[in-house]
């Protein structure tokens, strides 16, 4: 099951906006979807409830996903997702405003494939799009 | 029972009564063999006989002596004692055992019982008398001695009291007095558990029993009950008497009381708990503090990441949306509208620094950290590639290798190095490409490594206030920056062991160097 859909998972409408818009900047045509807390993340994943419809919510390419989430964690919802055979191979991006040590190892150990901090402002922000794009979507090999 | 007769110069018989009777020799020889000296003397004091006691007592032979007056025997202070004995005499009296002092031939002194007898015709008439005098000088001193005895036991302090077998008291001294309130009168003849409060009466039989077995008891710390109730602390030494033939006959008690003592252990051992529980308060205070402090410190640490996460969102919301204003929406601006979006833009972007670093200074200031070898050359390098202000067009940093390996904490020798080389770069001077050095030498275990700038300088009197927090010296307008970059570099350093110090020249340079230990 290819796809190439972005899932971003951030509760911050601010921050949601901002990443939407670097990645349009970024000129990344990928659709995107968008969830709000944890456990939206974990039910649209697992196609629960209104994400059942896998032609409006088709699996996701690349999830990027933040930390600190109403309902679920972020670590919370990285656990889930490690401990699901279909999504040992999905891509996990941590985007997060933390730069606590605690928090990037718990990170890692849970099977994040990349933890990066929030740039502080657009241009940062536009250039993580344009990294992301050059590294992620051109670049790197998934496994199949 | 002794008579001799006054003409006769020796011991024996007078020569008169020459048939010598049987009875008449062997009172003559016990007259010789007596200890005592026996002397006759006519009524005006001649000596008319003397025995061999006399001799030895007085040191005079019979042929010097008799034929002189008594006085040469008598101290001449006391030549009066002659008059009135020879005034007794001749009235027809006895003196017995009358004690005087009396001189030996060599002149001394010696003390002695005289017991003097006249000396009768058979029809009554008084022609001199006999002198019987016994030398008390050993018998003296045994008095003299008891006497001592007594009056060391009554000027005694502690009180010394006797009692038989039975327990009933003998003797009493006045430091029993003293010490029980009764009168030697009054007690004498009372058992000794007078003395003894009812709760304590079992002891006095095992003391008696000790005692019978011949035991002595020494420092024996009892309570004892005076006459009127109160209770004394006293110290007894108990032995057992003897008499002279060796049998028990009842027990010496010597009590010395202890009660001032006793009061003031007491005093001590209560002042002692007093300490002991003023430290225990003192310890508790102490615990209390510190776990007041730890939770303040977890209550710092919990808002300092507060400050990493929701702080910082909202200043980069605002930050995002004065930029993308600025950008998208410029056209439709007045030139009014967009320098104050810059004005947003830029305060944002400030309070956005201001967050960062008093995230990192509370950061170095907080937790225990492991020091770890770290070697300074590869390192440094690694952060200069990654610095963009320090790159070559823009200034000319030097690293003068090789650096030495120190103990430290990588993390705080990143904030270090960029905090000082961001400084290097920030005051340089007006007209000259910033140069920086960076060298490093070690000795004694400590490494000293310098980060040397050729920029504006520091003035010696702002030296100190450079590390405060927020301790800038020049305005925001001339040179941005938050105040607090010094202030991490000196907690990180003091976090690694080690001492900043700064040296410079304004309008030369600044040198700040630190030390570390070497690995």
């Amino acid at each position: 099951m290819t796809s190439d859909t972005i899932l971003l998972v951030e509760d911050n409408q601010d921050d949601a906006f901002f990443m939407k818009q670097a990645l349009k900047d970024a000129e990344i045509m990928n659709p995107l979807r968008e969830v709000e807390d944890g456990q939206q993340a974990i039910d649209y994943l697992s196609g629960t409830g209104k994400f059942a419809d896998r032609e409006r919510f088709p699996l996701p390419a690349v999830v990027f996903l933040d930390l600190k989430l109403p309902m679920k964690t972020g670590h919370e919802v990285l656990q889930w997702i490690r401990a699901q055979p279909q999504f040992k191979k999905l891509i996990v991006i941590v985007l997060t405003s933390s730069n606590e040590p605690v928090d990037l190892n718990r990170s890692y150990q849970l099977g994040a494939n990349s933890f990066v901090v929030k740039p502080p402002t657009p241009q940062e922000l536009l250039k993580l799009a344009e990294a992301f794009k050059l590294w992620w979507l051109r670049q790197n090999r998934v496994a199949c | 029972m002794v008579a001799t007769d006054a003409s006769s110069p020796q011991t024996s018989t007078a020569d008169s009564v020459h048939a010598a009777l049987p009875a008449e020799l062997l009172l003559s020889a016990i007259i010789d063999s007596s200890d005592d000296a026996i002397v006759s003397k006519s009524l005006d004091g001649t000596i008319t006989s003397w025995n061999r006691g006399a001799e030895r007592i007085f040191g005079y032979t019979a042929a010097e002596i008799v034929g002189q007056s008594v006085l040469t025997l008598i101290p001449p202070e006391l030549h009066h004692e002659e008059a009135e004995i020879l005034a007794r005499l001749q009235r027809g009296e006895r003196i017995e055992h009358f004690e005087s002092i009396r001189m030996r031939k060599d002149g001394g002194r010696f003390p002695v019982s005289l017991t003097i007898s006249p000396v009768k015709t058979p029809d009554g008439r008084i022609i001199g008398a006999s002198k019987v005098a016994r030398d008390l000088t050993g018998h003296r001193k045994h008095l003299e001695l008891r006497n001592l005895h007594a009056a060391i036991v009554e000027s005694s302090d502690d009180a010394i009291v006797s009692k038989d077998l039975n327990g009933i008291i003998t003797s009493w001294n006045s430091g029993a007095k003293r010490i029980f309130g009764y009168e030697a009168g009054e007690i004498v003849g009372r058992s000794v558990l007078t003395l003894i409060p009812p709760e304590l009466h079992g002891d006095e039989p095992m003391i008696l029993s000790r005692l019978r077995r011949g035991e002595r008891i020494d420092h024996f710390e009892t309570t004892r009950v005076r006459k009127d109730g109160r209770r004394v602390h006293v110290s007894l030494t108990i032995s057992p008497i003897r008499d002279g033939s060796g049998v028990l006959v009842g027990a010496s008690k010597v009590a010395r009381d202890i009660t001032l003592q006793r009061e003031a252990e007491a005093a001590l051992r209560e002042s002692r708990i007093k300490l002991e529980k003023h430290a225990q308060e003192l310890e508790q205070h102490v615990a209390e503090r510190t776990a007041k402090l730890q939770e303040t410190v977890a209550e710092l640490e919990a808002f300092s990441y507060s400050v990493s996460h929701d702080m910082r969102t909202p200043l980069r919301s605002i930050v995002g949306y004065a930029e993308r204003l600025l950008r998208v929406y410029r056209g439709k601006l007045d030139a009014e509208g967009v320098h104050h979006l810059e004005r947003i833009s830029k305060n944002a972007e400030r309070l956005e620094l201001l967050v960062r670093d008093v995230l990192a200074y509370s950061k170095v200031a907080k937790s225990e950290i492991r020091l770890l070898p770290v070697d300074l050359g590869p390192f440094l390098e690694t952060i200069l590639a990654t610095l963009p202000e320090a790159q070559q067009e823009a200034a000319l940093i030097t690293v003068q290798h090789p650096l030495p390996r120190v103990l430290g904490h990588e993390a705080y020798l990143l904030q270090v190095f960029t905090n000082l080389v961001d400084n290097a770069l920030k005051f340089a001077a007006e007209g000259r490409k910033p140069a920086i050095e960076i060298r490093g030498t070690s000795d004694g275990g400590w490494a000293t490594i310098s980060v040397c700038d050729n920029g504006i300088g520091i003035a010696p009197e702002h030296f100190d206030r450079i590390f405060e927090i927020f301790g800038r010296v020049y305005p925001d307008k001339k040179f941005e920056g938050t105040g607090i970059g010094l202030s991490i570099v000196r907690k990180a350093v003091q976090r690694m062991g080690g001492t900043v110090l700064v040296a410079s020249t304004l309008g030369q340079g600044s040198c700040f160097s630190f030390t570390l230990q070497t690995a």
